[in-house]
């Protein structure tokens, strides 16, 4: 059996005191999310397997593609309040201009009504305006669209993967904090099992910060 | 024995959580940008007819926007597009909303009272 | 056909900076202090005792049963199922066992349910005592000032509405007067409260009354409600499901997926 990529999710039980490994096929879809073609391997189906099941799909990607899908966020916000800005300033511009414009079209009605008795009708706006007006609303839509936070994904296993594969960093609001509701990986209970954990390469851990805190001690 | 859809929804579940972010994400956008419409509509001292054709016009492109910004170029190009064969159906689009008549129309009801709102109020500034 | 001409009224200016803005402003300020007062007020819920935490739990262990049944194999749900039922129909998961056959209390004689009766209360005091204070304030001190027009045509019909104090018979019905510029920033500044306080905001009483006239989420655990109905109820719905498991033909499905 080919060893599994990253993406696959690998559930090994034990029944008899025999190991067995089931992989669950994690297929790709054409987005490059993993998704999991059995869906619900939640612990209780493994009771009813007698045999080591074993099909494994695998086509990996790697990780610098699959972040290459959202734009940092950080520099989008700069991006879209600058622009938003600038908007809003032209139509700033735009609305005095017209105001002033009707403002002196009002005066000189007003002057001119006691010569010729016929009130002109309010002339419409100069073309000049109305591009500025409607160039203004154009670029502050962009800017908001570019400000709004990511969407994310409504199927249940590409919303896994991409979990799986970003973890916090794909739930980020536009302000870099961590939407409120992301509750975290829906596996975390299956890695986190006692069975499962492995406890060397925590140990080691533990030893490798145990030594970062003396160094930094002294 | 259950009926096709419900079995569909019952081996590809959705997530509400990210339905409703979603959802709110558009409606968000869109009563903003309705309220803006309503600046440059008051501007322009449009009146009637074409008051509400600009508001009309404008939520359009704001979808169009949002979705050439934002949905569009999240669907990569895969090398291999045999295995999508459940999640092609219906484009880039289902992946984040339920039903593309929703995501194109819901707009226009959304922001209408903001609009009108201040449309008035930048009709009225300007004309004064 | 002759053109109708264009009613003008000539408008002092200060209009707008005496009526237009201090109604706008007070409106958004009424806005955020409904908010936070909302907040403020809401008091936590108050913590059940062990029985009757037991009674909601149990009846929500079956209606997620009920719901996510797909996921377990047969033998599971079935011995689940049997257990739960059993279970509803002794009425083992109930309160006080003994009152099962007794009609519910009056819900206003309960001291517990008179917390939840008091929290609505706050809430529509907080919608209704801002709306008077302001549609008194500003027909008292605004009535009877044309401050705008309306950028479209009306019907007649609105006339009465847009220009409540203003008894001028001849005049176009876009004109309004400043009670109706109250109306229309009650509609539409839910944007405004939206981009300024959040998405969920309790500060436009347009937002809440829609929820109100919305379907009412079933009242699960209110007070009135006969929980050894519910239960039994439930243990019905359970009886009828005819078990499938997600898992029926995933060999087909994967193999379906994996085609080249």
């Amino acid at each position: 059996m080919k060893e599994p990529s990253t993406w696959d999710r690998v559930l090994e039980m034990r029944i008899g005191g025999e190991s067995f490994r089931l992989s669950a096929c994690t297929q790709l879809d054409r987005c490059g999310y993993g998704t999991i073609g059995m869906w619900p391997l939640l612990p209780w189906h493994f009771s009813e397997c007698s045999q080591p099941v074993g099909i494994v799909v695998t086509r990996s990607i790697s990780k610098s593609t699959a972040k290459g899908i959202y734009p940092n966020s950080s520099t989008m916000t700069l991006i879209s309040k600058s622009i938003t800005g600038f908007g809003s300033l032209l139509l700033a511009h735009a609305c005095y201009s017209a105001q002033e414009h009707s403002a002196l079209q009002s005066f000189r009605a007003a002057t001119s009504a006691a010569l010729t008795l016929t009130p002109t009708a309010a002339t419409s706006l100069p073309m000049d305006i109305a591009i500025e007006t409607a160039v203004a609303i154009l670029v502050i839509l962009v800017g908001l669209v570019l400000g709004t936070s990511p969407m994310r994904p409504i199927q249940w296993r590409e919303w896994a993967g991409k979990i799986e594969r970003e973890g916090e960093d794909g739930f980020k609001d536009n302000n870099g904090q961590v939407n409120r509701d992301y509750l975290g990986n829906p596996f975390a209970y299956i890695e986190g099992r006692p069975n499962f954990v492995d406890i060397r390469k925590q140990r080691n851990e533990f030893t490798e910060w145990v030594k970062g805190q003396g160094q930094e001690q002294k | 024995m259950p009926s096709q859809q419900e079995l569909d929804f019952q081996i590809s579940p959705l997530v509400q959580e990210s339905l409703v972010h979603n959802t709110r994400t558009l409606h968000n956008l869109q009563s903003l940008t309705a309220s803006l419409f309503g600046v440059g509509a008051g501007i322009l001292g449009l009146e009637s007819y074409s008051g509400f054709l600009f508001y009309l016009v404008f939520s359009l492109i704001t979808t169009l926007l949002f979705y050439a910004l934002r949905i569009a170029p999240t669907a990569i190009s895969s090398p291999s597009s045999s295995s999508s064969s459940t999640t092609s159906k219906g484009g880039v689009l289902s992946r984040y909303f339920r039903s593309p008549l929703d995501f194109w129309t819901a707009g226009l009801t959304n922001g209408l009272a903001g609009f009108i709102l201040t449309w008035t109020l930048f009709y009225g500034l300007v004309r004064a | 056909m002759a053109q109708v001409p264009v009613q003008t009224i000539h408008r002092d200016p200060q209009l707008f900076y005496w009526i237009l803005f201090p109604i706008t402003i007070v409106m958004i300020l009424t806005g955020i202090l409904r908010h936070y007062a909302t907040v403020l007020m809401s008091s936590a819920p108050k913590p059940l005792d062990l029985r009757s935490t037991r009674e909601q739990r149990s009846l929500l262990h079956g209606i997620s049963l009920r719901t996510n049944f797909h996921v377990l194999s047969p033998r599971s749900f079935h011995s689940r199922r049997d257990a739960v039922i059993t279970a509803y129909e002794s009425g083992a998961y109930l309160k006080d066992p003994e009152r099962k056959g007794q009609p519910p209390a009056n819900p206003m004689t309960d001291p517990s349910s008179m917390d939840g009766m008091m929290g609505m209360m706050k809430n529509q005091m907080a919608m209704i005592i801002p709306n008077t204070l302001i549609m008194s304030w500003i027909n008292a001190f605004f009535s009877g000032y044309v401050i705008m027009k309306l950028p479209f045509p009306l019907t007649i019909k609105f006339k009465s509405m847009l220009q409540a104090g203003v008894g001028t018979k001849d005049m176009d019905p876009r004109w309004m007067s400043s009670i109706s510029w109250y109306f229309l920033c009650m509609f539409g500044l839910q944007s405004v409260f939206n981009f300024l306080l959040g998405n969920d905001n309790a500060a436009s009483q347009m937002a809440q009354q829609m929820g109100q006239m919305g379907p009412q989420a079933p009242q699960m655990f209110g007070p009135g409600v006969d929980p050894n109905k519910q239960f039994l109820a439930e243990a019905e719905n359970l009886a009828v499901i005819e078990h499938h498991s997600v898992l029926d033909g995933v060999e087909q499905r994967l193999l379906e997926g994996i085609r080249v």
